[in-house]
């Protein structure tokens, strides 16, 4: 199964994310390395008061990030469509098909900015 | 812009107070009514209010044969804060809950009425049923399982946490994807509105709520069931809904294509369509028994 994340496709979203004004109201404070894995594929989003400043290729443990948002190509093709059971990240955070992993308490203060970028990758899955 | 409901006869929802006495404490609680007939009294989920329901309390399908009552909990919507609030915390329990609700329809004399409740409000119809047979006509559960678990987190209440944004993106998944824009907005703006603590408080109540080994007991010959869920719903899911009802002999159940968490609110046209032949055989039921209403 081809993998939905890709370092050209994650890189071409960050830049609708930091022109998206809606994210920008939710992700005002958001300042974070939020590391995100689709199987092999890792990466990790600087971000700094909402603006996404670099995606970086997660290497090994020497790369330091805030939390993870974790899932299978597949589960996060599934989310990708919004098939149904993957309506939203808290109902695939509640069956399994994702995870949250690292400071969870800085995602949840951020969940608006999450939800938003979340979004984000959703309208642009086939960019 | 103002959004028109589609039954646009808004001056027929009246609202008023009552003073609610529960446990030695006067609550001054918030009730809206509509029509005339069987006593149908809706009771709306956790951190919300009796909005909710407005667009059944519209319908004139509904009203010329159901006088329907909506009210908030104490502290909920409209109703005044639990006294003592910035010091202590509220717990709702079962007990305050079920006494809340009966103690309304004994104030307001309503006759055998019928109970329809979502979420929380469709899980603490069972214990209704269980425990008031004789004074209900019957109960209508929606979203309604005898437990659920699994979203009680501490993000709920939490000091760095804003938790009214957080609570519309943790409600916002429950919705239909089908349900329009609009009525999305106007379900999260409602739970935007909660008071401090109170939406953590009423999860903390349904999510330890656990009632399984209780519902067996319910006697539909004294109060019929009917469970009504909806296909998107993951707090409540289709198949909680059915295993549930599974062990209420005589309750009736279906699953509602298209609806999610809160079908009443999410797109009522569609809803109305599982929810009539509910009324209706609950009216013939009621009449066959009580005879004619007021």
């Amino acid at each position: 199964m081809a993998n939905p994340f890709s370092f050209n496709w994650l890189t071409s979203v960050v830049r609708q994310v930091n022109r998206s004004k809606s994210y920008g109201n939710a992700a005002k404070a958001f300042t974070a390395r939020l590391l995100i894995e689709s199987g092999p594929e890792k990466y990790i989003l600087t971000i700094f008061e909402g603006k996404v400043l670099r995606v970086k290729r997660y290497e090994d443990w020497t790369n330091s990030w805030d939390f993870a948002l974790r899932g299978s190509p597949g589960e996060w093709e599934k989310f990708m469509d919004s098939a149904r059971l993957y309506n939203d990240l808290f109902a695939c955070l509640r069956r399994g098909f994702l995870r949250l992993e690292g400071n969870v308490e800085l995602a949840m203060t951020n969940v608006g900015a999450l939800v938003a970028l979340l979004g984000i990758m959703r309208a642009h899955k086939h960019d | 812009m103002t959004r028109q409901l589609e039954h646009d006869n808004s001056n027929s929802i009246v609202g008023k107070y009552l003073d609610l006495k529960v446990s030695g404490t006067t609550y001054k609680i918030y009730y809206e009514e509509a029509g005339a007939g069987i006593p149908l009294c809706c009771l709306h989920t956790a951190a919300a209010d009796s909005r909710q329901f407005h667009e059944l309390m519209l319908d004139r399908d509904v009203t010329d044969r159901f006088r329907v009552l909506a009210f908030d909990l104490p502290a909920h919507g409209r109703s005044e804060p639990i006294p003592n609030w910035l010091r202590e915390t509220h717990k709702l329990t079962g007990k305050f809950y079920r006494t809340t609700i009966m103690e309304f329809c004994r104030s307001l004399a309503l006759e055998r009425p019928i109970i329809l409740g979502c979420s929380m409000g469709g899980s603490i119809v069972l214990e209704l049923a269980l425990l008031y047979p004789s004074s209900l006509g019957g109960v209508i559960g929606l979203e309604t399982t005898a437990h659920s678990s699994g979203r009680l987190i501490e993000f709920l209440d939490h000091p760095h946490i804003n938790a009214k944004d957080f609570i519309s993106h943790y409600v916002s998944g429950l919705i239909s994807p089908e349900a329009s824009r609009w009525n999305r907005e106007r379900i999260l703006w409602y739970y935007g509105q909660a008071g401090p603590r109170v939406f953590a408080e009423d999860m903390n109540y349904y999510y330890t709520m656990d009632i399984r080994d209780k519902i067996s007991r319910i006697d539909t010959r004294k109060c019929p069931v009917y469970l009504l869920t909806g296909e998107h719903d993951y707090s409540c899911a289709p198949e909680m809904t059915i295993q549930t009802a599974a062990k209420i002999n005589g309750a009736k159940v279906r699953i509602m294509k298209g609806l999610g968490h809160f079908p009443m609110t999410e797109n009522y046209v569609h809803f109305k369509k599982y929810l009539m032949p509910v009324l209706n055989t609950l009216e013939k039921t009621w009449r066959d028994r009580f005879g004619n209403s007021d």
